[in-house]
């Protein structure tokens, strides 16, 4: 598509949707045995998303994973079927920083609920500039900018 | 948009905690039941929490919204009886003491039972924040893109 723009934050969109239902499996889940918390590196699924789309917007810089989130097919064995499965794109790690209860379980409610509204706000922002960008190209359209 | 994963998700976590409420009003009104010698005493029960699967074009939503979610909410798999022993009191003028003069009463631990509680209240009041948040920035979402 020749709008780069819609590429781009149609992308990002994605991604924070696809994060969003993620976060909040991890807080459905905070009371599973043995479940440990997921999490998809953003800048990695970003550039994953963009090659995909074969856009003029895939300018972004393939970036490097996360530190502080751990590739899940190195650590837990018993997981890895499951957090594979399906993914086209960027598997989801689990945190590396996590404390492990008792249960087996690592999800952190306060870390997961902090998460959710920092992705919900990075929403509202990327759909902020999305209408701009829109509105920009919808002026440049127009024959006389002042009227219509 | 967030898709109907959020809702999904975030509406079996309710049912989960749900489920687990119920199981600890349970055991929180037989916590003083008691029983004639014989016959099995009350035993805590426990709900059995399971991250559940993503069958393969299961998800709702858009076409690649599964691609980076292995999980898709949480299952009650059953419930499991507490092995603890049950409470015996010395109450010979009891008519369900038995021969020694105990009564046999049930297994179910006050404290345990109340700290599962406040557990499972967080659990539900983190969902319904997700929940809250969701709509929100959907909310913000459809209405940035209103015209004006």
């Amino acid at each position: 598509m020749q709008v780069g723009f819609l590429d781009f934050y149609g992308g990002v969109l994605g991604v924070r949707e696809d994060r969003s239902a993620l976060l909040a499996d991890n807080i459905a889940n905070a009371a599973t045995p043995n479940y440990k918390a997921l999490d998809v590196p953003f800048d990695a699924a970003l550039a994953a998303q963009l090659g995909g789309t074969d856009g003029s917007g895939g300018q972004t810089g393939a970036a490097a994973t996360d530190p502080s989130q751990i590739d899940p097919s190195q650590t837990d064995p018993s997981q890895t079927g499951s957090a594979q499965a399906g993914s086209s794109q960027v598997a989801p790690e689990y945190r590396a920083d996590a404390t492990v209860a008792l249960n087996g379980n690592d999800v952190s409610l306060d870390t997961e609920r902090v998460e959710t509204a920092a992705n919900g706000e990075a929403m509202a922002g990327a759909v902020t500039f999305l209408r701009q960008s829109t509105v920009d190209l919808v002026t440049a359209l127009r024959p006389n900018p002042a009227g219509n | 948009m967030s898709g109907t994963d959020i809702f999904n998700i975030v509406g079996s976590s309710l049912e989960a905690q749900n489920a687990r409420m119920g199981a600890i009003a349970s055991n929180l009104a037989n916590v003083d039941s008691i029983t004639p010698p014989g016959s099995q005493p009350y035993r805590a029960e426990e709900v059995v929490f399971e991250a559940a699967p993503v069958a393969a074009g299961e998800t709702a939503g858009f076409a690649d919204a599964d691609s980076g979610s292995p999980h898709l909410g949480v299952n009650v798999v059953g419930t499991v009886q507490s092995n603890a022993p049950p409470k015996t009191t010395y109450d010979p003028s009891s008519p369900y003491a038995d021969a020694q003069g105990y009564v046999t009463g049930s297994n179910v631990s006050q404290t345990d039972e109340m700290v599962n509680l406040i557990d499972s209240s967080n659990n539900y009041a983190a969902s319904i924040a997700v929940l809250q948040q969701a709509s929100r920035i959907d909310q913000q979402m459809i209405a940035s893109f209103q015209v004006s």
